[in-house]
């Protein structure tokens, strides 16, 4: 188990302040944000390489704040791998090897652990002669050969191509189970955040904005800042009407709408921003005897449509509020093959699910 | 005409231009002569020497460099600008300046004692290794820390996590990976020791079969009008220029030119 205690870092003019983590044996823990909000400088002060301002690092019961990073038993992949361009893959991987600590595996155990990361038919290739994906594979093997339980992962798979990565997070979270490891993993990708995390730590400029279960970062998050790392969301000025205990209903006139949505501790008359992620809109023909002067639905016009991936993305247009950027409506749906017939220009009413709605007072 | 041929004619003229210069030399000297003189006790004398202080000044100045091109590559510390910037030293003031100001230190009364008491340099071979030494170091310095530059500290970062202390991270990551800057440095700072010529002679003098490296031999002979002797020394130091060059550009396996 990994534990940080309000670990403090400078780096010239930037700080990272009061960072408290926890990354339970066998879990992975995700440190998300934006590049320069600190994750790699925290990361590189927990491996040792980095020396910190103030608080504590913890390793089971063990504090090794002041331990050198040879014997802090954490392994580190930076986001450049750092393989060693001199040794071939198996020298690489066996690189820990020549320097016995304790817990270190052996030989037998990396043998089956190349197995295990399909790397035995490239042992004796030189690192400058290998593909991304087998760069990963090499970096995460010698990684897991010393035998330490702390993996720590600075975007180890940002330059590779979806499949490729989405292989190696199968591959990772195999990995992670067999050997019960504790990760922590710095990452800008949600949908890979999503994938490997147990918990979320939000970072951003250096403070952790929110920290908790996955579930609660990506569908509950604290802040519009948060919101806005963790998801694509819609965002909309509006009013509070009236609340009960549990509900509110909110006018936005931007949408020309009136919502109910729950009541985070609001009060009647507040100015509040309300926010919905854009797959959790739903889109409804205009034809199929839906009214859009109920609560929660805008009738709009479908603006353009855009083919991500596996999802298509459109821009509605409110039908009462036309020509304004602030009330366009970002819907992303995953594509369903034969079942979506939309065009640019068509009449929709787009759908806001009571649960889904976020309210942030302004 | 074109930039293309403008470029190449001048690169050419270059070319030719040396080459001229080197094949004059043998228009001086016989093939018979020029053995004879080669294979005499003076030269072999002049050559041994040149070798010998050469290769010690460059073993002293790489003991010294390699730690001081690592500190002044990897950390941050009082003073390095200064010491950066005193490594060119060797570069910007004049071997026979360099030379003088040794030779100046040894009339001090700390020179002198140290000179009396503990070892004798001027006017002795160790007066040539020490020449050597002092024109050789800051450049052996400044292209082992080049080495060094390129490689990036995270290689030995990651070997300290995968349990290397700094040592054995300096032995097992970075010394093998600076390895041809290293030995390309030492090559060149070898061949620069061996072609020394103005901190020499001002430093150890012009005593034949005793400080006679082989630039202090060519101005011997040249000084008696000895042609032919001179002749086949700057032949010698010009095969050993040449076979240096070549054994460092295949080190380094490009088009690194010297100076890198």
């Amino acid at each position: 188990m990994l534990r940080t205690n309000d670990l403090c870092i400078s780096a010239g003019n930037f700080a990272v302040d009061n960072i408290t983590l926890s990354v339970p044996n066998g879990s992975c823990h995700v440190l998300l944000g934006g590049t320069g909000n600190g994750k790699t400088l925290i990361l590189e002060s927990i491996a040792g390489l980095r020396s910190i301002k103030s608080g504590q690092i913890w390793i089971e019961d063990y504090d090794v704040t002041n331990e050198a990073p040879e014997n802090r038993l954490i392994s580190y992949v930076p986001q450049d791998l750092a393989l060693f361009p001199h040794l071939n893959v198996e020298k690489n991987i066996f690189y820990s090897q020549r320097f016995k600590k304790t817990g270190i595996r052996t030989s037998q155990e990396i043998n089956e652990l190349i197995q295990d990361l399909h790397l035995e038919n490239i042992l004796h290739r030189l690192i400058l002669n290998l593909s991304g994906g087998e760069r990963q594979r090499v970096a995460l093997a010698r990684a897991f050969a010393t035998g330490n339980k702390v993996l720590l992962l600075d975007e180890p798979f940002s330059a590779l191509h979806y499949t490729m990565k989405r292989a190696l997070w199968d591959l990772l979270s195999a990995m992670q189970e067999k050997y019960h490891l504790s990760i922590l993993l710095v990452t800008h990708d949600l949908e890979e955040a999503s994938f490997l995390a147990d918990h979320i730590s939000v970072l951003c400029e250096g403070k952790i904005l929110q920290s908790g279960p996955k579930e609660e970062i990506f569908y509950n998050p604290n802040s519009i800042e948060v919101s806005k790392i963790t998801g694509h969301y819609n965002y909309f000025s509006a009013q509070v009407l009236s609340i009960t205990s549990e509900d509110c209903l909110v006018y936005c006139s931007v949408l020309n709408c009136s919502f109910h949505a729950k009541n985070p501790g609001i009060k009647a008359g507040d100015e509040i921003v309300m926010a919905i992620r854009s797959n959790d809109i739903d889109i409804i023909c205009v034809n199929s005897n839906e009214n859009s002067d109920e609560y929660n639905k805008v009738s709009c016009q479908i603006k353009k449509i855009y083919d991500i991936n596996h999802s298509q993305q459109f821009i509605l247009m409110p039908d009462k509020q036309p020509g304004s950027r602030n009330s366009e409506i970002m819907i992303d749906i995953a594509k369903v093959r034969g079942v979506r017939g939309f065009y640019i220009g068509q009449k929709v009413i787009s759908f806001f699910p009571h649960d889904s709605i976020l309210i942030y007072k302004e | 005409m074109s930039l293309k041929r403008i470029s190449i004619s001048f690169s050419i003229f270059t070319f030719i231009f040396y080459l001229i210069l080197i094949f004059s030399l043998f228009s001086f000297i016989s093939g018979d002569r020029f053995l004879s003189i080669l294979f005499s006790e003076r030269t072999v004398f002049a050559i041994k020497l040149s070798i010998t202080a050469a290769s010690i000044a460059v073993m002293l100045s790489f003991l010294i460099a390699l730690p001081a091109a690592y500190a002044l590559s990897r950390y941050e510390f009082w003073g390095k600008k200064y010491i950066d910037l005193i490594l060119e030293l060797p570069m910007i003031v004049s071997p026979a300046a360099l030379g003088a100001i040794i030779l100046f230190l040894f009339s001090t009364g700390w020179g002198t004692w140290f000179q009396d008491h503990v070892q004798q340099f001027v006017f002795t071979f160790y007066g040539i290794i020490l020449a050597q030494f002092t024109t050789i170091l800051g450049v052996t310095i400044r292209m082992i820390k080049n080495g060094f530059d390129e490689i990036s500290p995270r290689f030995e970062n990651t070997a300290r996590t995968l349990g290397a202390n700094p040592f054995q991270a300096f032995y097992t990551v970075s010394l093998p990976l600076c390895g041809k800057s290293i030995l390309s440095a030492v090559i060149l700072a070898w061949a620069k020791a061996i072609g020394e010529f103005g901190a020499t002679i001002t430093v150890a003098g012009t005593m034949a079969m005793r400080t006679e490296t082989l630039p202090v031999a060519i101005y011997m002979r040249l000084s008696v009008a000895d042609i032919d002797g001179a002749v086949v020394l700057i032949t010698i130091l010009l095969a050993i220029g040449l076979i240096v060059l070549f054994v460092v550009r295949q080190v380094i396996g490009g088009n690194t030119s010297a100076s890198n």
